[in-house]
């Protein structure tokens, strides 16, 4: 046998998958032929160094990490949600979404208000110069226009199910603007309105928010009323907050009034304190922070409720940040829908 | 655990009893993980995947006939995903460096080499740093033939069940292992011996 044939078979020689008689062949090969032989002794050694690698242990909590995934949300959720929370993509979309919510108020002003009250209104006092603060965030805008499109798509229509919302309140104080008389009504009602969409949109995934309370600008200003310096102060307190998510658990309840202890039992024990709680007849809210290495614990405690939502545990954006403690917005509800 | 017991942890899976399935993890996790940490030779991306193909088969098991064993059916799974992930990794890595673009010297461009040209005599290589060497020519092999390798040199699956998981017929399985073996002994050939 030549040399060549012979390193075609020593594979299967150490399997030991030839017959006999080519095993023969080569056993007299490579008695004579030191370099073949040499092959087939670098070759013992790979095979039996690549048996010999130690196995690694899978990570403690292996199971329970594949418990808490199995709940998670659908990829396509997963994936939207991923799209929402990087900041780098969240400040554009939103701009993106102001730009878009302007574009469909002036739209819908135009087209629907018009045609409902016979004329636009009339400017009854000078624009606050401090209300057009957004242009790096449209620079940056434009950058990643590509990445945001789709995402942008999908929050316009959240922008439009909110201006809805709020939509009717605005055309009631439309009347203000009727007689001077009413004016001071107006007034009064513009920040109404701008913390009334704020206070919506924390209930609404956080997507969108800065769009929604611009929206309340934007209605404000089409009131023509002055935003006072505390308002202003108020916004860009909102907006600052806003910078960090939020992170919202939403836990199904059968019984509100027996659970709610229950849970104070879980913060206590957590050892989270300043809870601020807020009371609906069908649910509670808790607002407190809690550090980033007690979620996955909170996470646990509470699989003795039905999670409706809840955050993913890795790589959370305030683990990215360096953060030691995250805001948690938690919903004990009665309802089924998150 | 045996072929009979795993049939009745099959079953009890598919009827949806939720501790059978952690019967199952628990069995299987080591298994799992090792083949996908051996072919992504990352442990944070083998965590990852581990944990998606225990998500996929509980999603899936209703749909799993007993043609193949249990641990087949997971395997293919772990091969599968596992070669996705690479797909992704290989196309960031190439961007950002290739194993076989040439590194600028004084003396101008050399190949760069799995250090074969290291002076590193087999004599004090201690095991560590020889199954780290292993390993690494291992990652720099195609998929194809790293997927053989760890299945049949780490995992040591018989042919049968390595066609059965790539889906693919003996004899294939037989001259990739050959083509793998060699190609990682050329690789590690001036290091080992």
């Amino acid at each position: 046998m030549r040399c060549e044939e012979i390193k075609n078979l020593l594979s299967d020689y150490l399997e030991n998958d030839i017959d006999l008689k080519t095993k023969k062949l080569m056993d007299e090969h490579l008695a004579i032929c030191a370099n073949c032989a040499k092959e087939l002794q670098v070759l013992k050694e790979i095979v039996s160094g690549l048996k010999e690698i130690p196995e690694v242990e899978p990570p403690p909590y292996f199971l329970e990490a594949i418990r808490a995934r199995m709940q998670e949300p659908s990829a396509l959720a997963k994936f939207l949600r991923r799209l929402f929370v990087p900041f780098y993509i969240k400040v554009p979309i939103q701009a993106l979404t102001f730009i878009a919510t302007v574009i469909i108020i002036m739209f819908l002003v135009q087209k629907g208000e018009i045609a409902r009250y016979g004329q636009p209104e009339m400017p009854l006092s000078p624009q606050p110069a401090t209300q057009e603060t957004y242009p790096p965030q449209i620079a940056s805008t434009e950058k990643i226009e590509e990445k945001s499109k789709l995402a942008e798509s999908q929050v316009s229509e959240k922008a439009e199910f909110a201006f809805a919302k709020v939509h009717p309140r605005e055309i009631s104080s439309q009347f203000a603007n009727v007689n001077l008389q009413d004016m001071s009504q107006a007034q009064s009602r513009a920040p109404y309105l701008q913390s009334k969409a704020a206070k919506e949109t924390t209930f609404d995934e956080g997507i969108g928010e800065a769009a929604m309370r611009r929206k309340a600008e934007t209605l404000s200003k089409d009131k023509n009323v002055n935003l006072t310096t505390e308002d202003f102060a108020k916004r860009q307190f909102t907006e600052k907050a806003s910078v960090i998510t939020e992170r919202k658990i939403t836990v199904k309840t059968k019984n509100l009034e027996q659970d709610v202890p229950k849970l104070n039992k879980v913060f206590l024990d957590l050892g989270i304190t300043n809870i601020q709680t807020v009371n609906y007849a069908d649910k509670v809210l808790f607002n407190f922070q809690i550090p980033t290495n007690k979620l996955e614990l909170l996470l646990s405690r509470l699989k003795a409720w039905q999670l409706l939502s809840f955050p993913a545990l890795e790589r959370t954006p305030e683990a990215e940040a360096g953060l030691t403690s995250i805001p948690i917005n938690l919903t004990l509800t009665t309802q089924e829908a998150p | 655990m045996g072929q009979i017991e795993d049939i009745g942890l099959v079953e009890r899976c598919q009827q949806g009893i939720s501790e059978a399935f952690d019967e199952l993890v628990l069995e299987y996790q080591k298994k799992v993980f090792n083949v996908a940490y051996r072919l992504l030779n990352n442990y944070d991306d083998a965590n990852d995947i581990a944990q998606e193909v225990f998500v996929r088969a509980y999603k899936n098991i209703g749909g799993f006939r007993k043609e193949s064993s249990i641990f087949t059916w997971l395997y293919r799974i772990t091969v599968n995903l596992s070669m996705n992930r690479l797909k992704v990794l290989n196309r960031e890595r190439k961007r950002l460096d290739s194993l076989d673009d040439p590194v600028s010297t004084e003396e101008g461009e050399v190949k760069k080499e799995i250090s074969a040209n290291d002076p590193l005599p087999s004599d004090i290589l201690v095991q560590k740093e020889r199954n780290e060497l292993i390993q690494k020519a291992l990652t720099s092999l195609d998929d194809e033939f790293r997927t053989i390798l760890v299945l049949r040199d780490i995992k040591s699956l018989s042919y049968e069940e390595i066609a059965q998981i790539l889906k693919i017929n003996v004899g294939t399985v037989k001259s990739r292992l050959h083509r793998g073996r060699m190609m990682l002994k050329d690789k590690l050939q001036g290091v080992l011996r």
